[in-house]
């Protein structure tokens, strides 16, 4: 019994990081649907790293973070320059071009994906990854960094006026976010030992969202929060998965709809 | 040669879902990713149609649009009219969770496996002028340029028409000229639903089957169309439509089918890094 | 013979937390022209919007030319109801549409009884507007901004209004251009219409409106005819910045 509520308890760890690092692009105003790609990005990348070259568990995750960190720069740098819908358009696309990238690619196992990752991963580590990070962006929200990040969301022309540089903050954020989900998707890699394309799907990134729809999509606090419920709510009604996906949409689109700004605050207020 | 016109039947089926997606875009100023599985259900629709009523190709596309429409109707009224727009990531991803429910709302009536769609036309090819065509191939291109004119003929003269391109254009000014807004962006909706729903079911006699994730699977094609349309502008919808058809089935006879889903990546990607307005349209601004 | 086409009773509107608009009271009639006049923010477009239901009153009544209350409900269903013709401060084409689609939107509230005399009521608008004649079937978009305003009096003309609301026509025209829209709406303010002006420029108020209200911070401050106006010193200084460049004021 133990084990199996250590089990819904990690993977709802490994959830809430790739959330994590969802809001925080969204809080730079990049609407992004690519989240879940570039954690499977990391994911492939620290499987290949410790399957092919042995390399130590915490030094491929890391690595893959970078990685997807590094894609996710250029993406946004990419994309400077598209506002609102067009960046959600091709970060769209470019999650699913990765994901036909993975099905393609047979030296990674192709469409039936990478396996026999070492299992490396464990309660105590991705919790341990958790409250750093919860740590780090406490301290990082209140710093002239983040505070900029917010300014930008807010009103991107007053922030450029007041002499914060948009695109370099963009790029920045983006792959900030990139990277804690990498990590997510790292840690995601050597707790279930496999890794397939499917992971990459544009259903994952549904399930960010719907993580960070409880926090109104910019607060972390609420992307935890709502990993937890969600894997609650999974565990205790126990559906099939298309029934689970049913509720699930149902209950994104209901958030949307009748409070946008989530169900958890966040720094500063809005006023 | 060949391949152009195989390429032609493919883009009429984009080009009416991209129609449709870009009238409800117009209207609501919203990018419904709900509409991809109105089109599934639009299919859907046909396939209970024949099955229940008759072996009808009418019939059937009758039943796709009124099923894509009224339910388009349905979610406009009871959602999409109420979405928050003060932000632009709400709205966008409320339609996306609406899209996964009603995908697995049809999972959950028709089951998760493909139904086989039967054949209303005989498998025959006919010849014309050299080139080969089948039946269920001229029903689509002659439902395209039906829906096609029908709706341009709705427009340019009716003063329906007239009212929802006034509408698309400004909602506010439109309501100081007496024009029904709410009524009317219900209308839009019903009718760009309508649209996605026939091509779903042109869509299912062309392959055969239906499946409830066939609006995932067009999503991306969809948004390309779009894209290198301009968006909310119709006739670029169909071009661009047309045009994404016509460059698959080129590339597919060229030897690059594995690729053939990347057509619709690549020109995505290239317009809009390069002209995120499309062929024809103008930079959308919010509403 | 005169009636009110336009009652507007101690009308406030806020803008959030702040009064944009305290304690307006006037009347429109029939075959008369009035105005408002003050800078930008005093509160005259806020008024005109309130009036076809663009914005909501806090307070007050608006009644329309059939003594029915009007404040409260929702634009189309005010333009349906009264016939209010309405040339916004941006002009409010449709640019994507043709002048003559525009001119033909300007009958959609009352297109079942006006279709049949699109032609005869084309005609006549093109009779009045002769520039908009030349250009029938090009987009609102390539109009020069003097045009454009003719275009969007014109629509607002054609329905047939009893009222007809304009709120600032000639901002940002050339002086020859608002020459001409001056004579364009005093040949408009007549046969049994009534014509509400909201206007920065005082010259044009004084030579087209038989009754002028002077608006600051939201309310009216002063109210008389173009004599009085002119006559008053304060008023005056105050508004029409010295004397010697004013022109006589031509009654109407």
């Amino acid at each position: 019994m133990l084990g199996y509520l250590e089990n819904v308890a990690t993977t709802a760890g490994i959830n809430a990081i790739i959330t994590i690092g969802l809001t925080v692009v969204v809080m730079s105003g990049q609407l992004s649907v690519c989240n879940a790609a570039l954690a499977g990005l990391a994911a492939y990348t620290a499987a290949s790293l410790s399957i092919f070259l042995g390399l130590p568990f915490l030094l491929s995750v890391l690595l893959g973070a970078a990685l997807a960190a590094a894609v996710g720069a250029a993406l946004s740098l990419v994309c400077r320059n598209l506002q609102g819908f067009y960046l959600a358009i091709a970060t769209l696309a470019f999650g699913a071009i990765l994901v036909t990238v993975f099905e393609n690619l047979q030296v990674l196992g192709g469409a039936m994906g990478l396996a026999r990752i070492p299992p490396r991963t464990s309660f105590f580590n991705v919790y341990a990854v958790l409250v750093v990070l919860l740590c780090l962006l406490w301290r990082f929200e209140r710093s002239r960094f983040g505070v900029a990040l917010y300014a930008l969301a807010d009103d991107p022309i007053a922030a450029s006026a007041m002499g914060i540089h948009v695109v370099a903050l963009k790029v920045l954020a983006f792959a900030l976010g990139a990277f804690i989900s990498g990590l997510g998707g790292g840690l995601y890699a050597h707790y279930a030992t496999v890794v397939v394309p499917g992971d990459l799907s544009f259903h994952q990134e549904i399930n960010l969202y719907l993580y960070a729809g409880v926090g109104g999509l910019t607060s972390y606090w609420g992307a935890v929060l709502g990993a937890f419920a969600l894997a609650a709510l999974t565990e205790l009604l126990r559906f099939s998965i298309y029934e689970r996906y049913l509720l699930f949409g149902l209950l994104l689109a209901l958030i949307m709809l009748l409070k946008p700004e989530g169900l958890v605050k966040r720094f500063p207020r809005r006023n | 040669m060949q391949s152009i016109l195989d390429g032609l039947v493919t883009g009429s089926t984009y080009a009416l879902v991209g129609l449709g997606f870009s009238l409800v875009f117009g209207a609501l100023r919203v990018l419904n990713m709900a509409h991809m599985d109105l089109y599934m259900w639009g299919a859907f629709s046909g396939f209970v149609a024949i099955s229940a009523l008759s072996n009808s190709v009418v019939v059937s596309i009758l039943a796709g649009l009124l099923g894509g429409g009224l339910l388009g109707i349905a979610i406009q009224k009871a959602f999409l009219q109420w979405l928050p727009f003060d932000t632009l990531a709400a709205p966008f991803i409320g339609t996306i969770g609406l899209g996964i429910f009603l995908q697995n709302a049809a999972v959950w009536v028709f089951g998760p496996r493909q139904r086989l769609f039967p054949g209303l036309v005989g498998s025959e090819y006919y010849q014309v002028g050299g080139l080969q065509i089948s039946g269920v191939q001229i029903i689509i291109l002659v439902t395209m340029v039906l829906l096609g004119l029908g709706l341009t003929a709705l427009l340019e003269w009716t003063w329906m028409g007239k009212a929802i391109k006034a509408t698309s254009e400004n909602a506010e000014v439109a309501g100081t000229l007496g024009v029904n807004v709410p009524l009317v962006m219900l209308v839009t909706v019903g009718i760009g639903s309508a649209l996605g729903g026939a091509s779903g079911v042109l869509v299912g006699m062309l392959y055969g089957a239906v499946l409830p994730f066939m609006g995932f699977v067009i999503a991306v094609k969809v948004l390309a169309v779009i894209v290198v349309g301009g968006l909310g502008n119709l006739p670029g919808a169909v071009m661009a439509g047309l045009l994404l058809g016509v460059v698959e089935a080129l590339a597919t006879r060229l030897g690059l089918s594995a690729i053939r889903d990347g057509v619709a990546f690549a020109l995505l990607f290239t317009f809009l890094l390069f002209r995120p307005q499309g062929l024809l349209g103008e930079r959308i601004r919010a509403r | 013979m005169s009636e009110i086409v336009l009652r507007v009773d101690n009308l406030f509107v806020n803008y959030g937390v702040a009064r944009a608009v305290e304690g307006v009271s006037f009347e429109l009639g029939s075959d008369e022209i009035r105005a408002l006049i003050g800078a930008n923010g005093a509160g005259k477009t806020t008024i005109l919007k309130a009036i076809l239901g663009l914005v909501s009153a806090a307070q007050g009544s608006i009644e329309s030319p059939a003594g029915r209350p009007i404040q409260g409900k929702k634009p189309y269903e005010i333009a349906r109801e009264c016939a209010m013709g309405y040339s916004p401060e941006d002009r409010g084409l449709l640019m994507r549409m043709t002048v003559q689609e525009n001119l033909e939107m300007g009958i959609y509230c009352r297109r079942h009884r006006l279709a049949g005399r699109l032609p005869t009521l084309l005609r006549d608008i093109y009779d009045l507007f002769p520039q908009l004649a030349a250009r029938r079937h090009q987009l609102a978009s390539i109009l020069s901004g003097g045009e454009q305003r003719m275009l969007s009096i014109a629509r607002a003309l054609i329905g047939q209004p009893r009222v007809l609301i304009l709120d600032e026509p000639t901002l940002g025209l050339a002086p020859v251009i608002v020459e001409e829209t001056i004579r364009a709406i005093q040949r408009i303010g007549q046969a049994g219409r009534g014509l509400l002006l909201a206007e920065q420029n005082v010259m044009v108020a004084t030579r087209t409106a038989s009754v002028i209200y002077v608006m600051e911070r939201g309310r009216i401050v002063y109210q008389g005819s173009p004599q009085d106006l002119l006559g008053n010193d304060q008023i005056r200084t105050a508004y029409l910045s010295g004397t010697a460049l004013l022109p006589t004021a031509e009654a109407g």
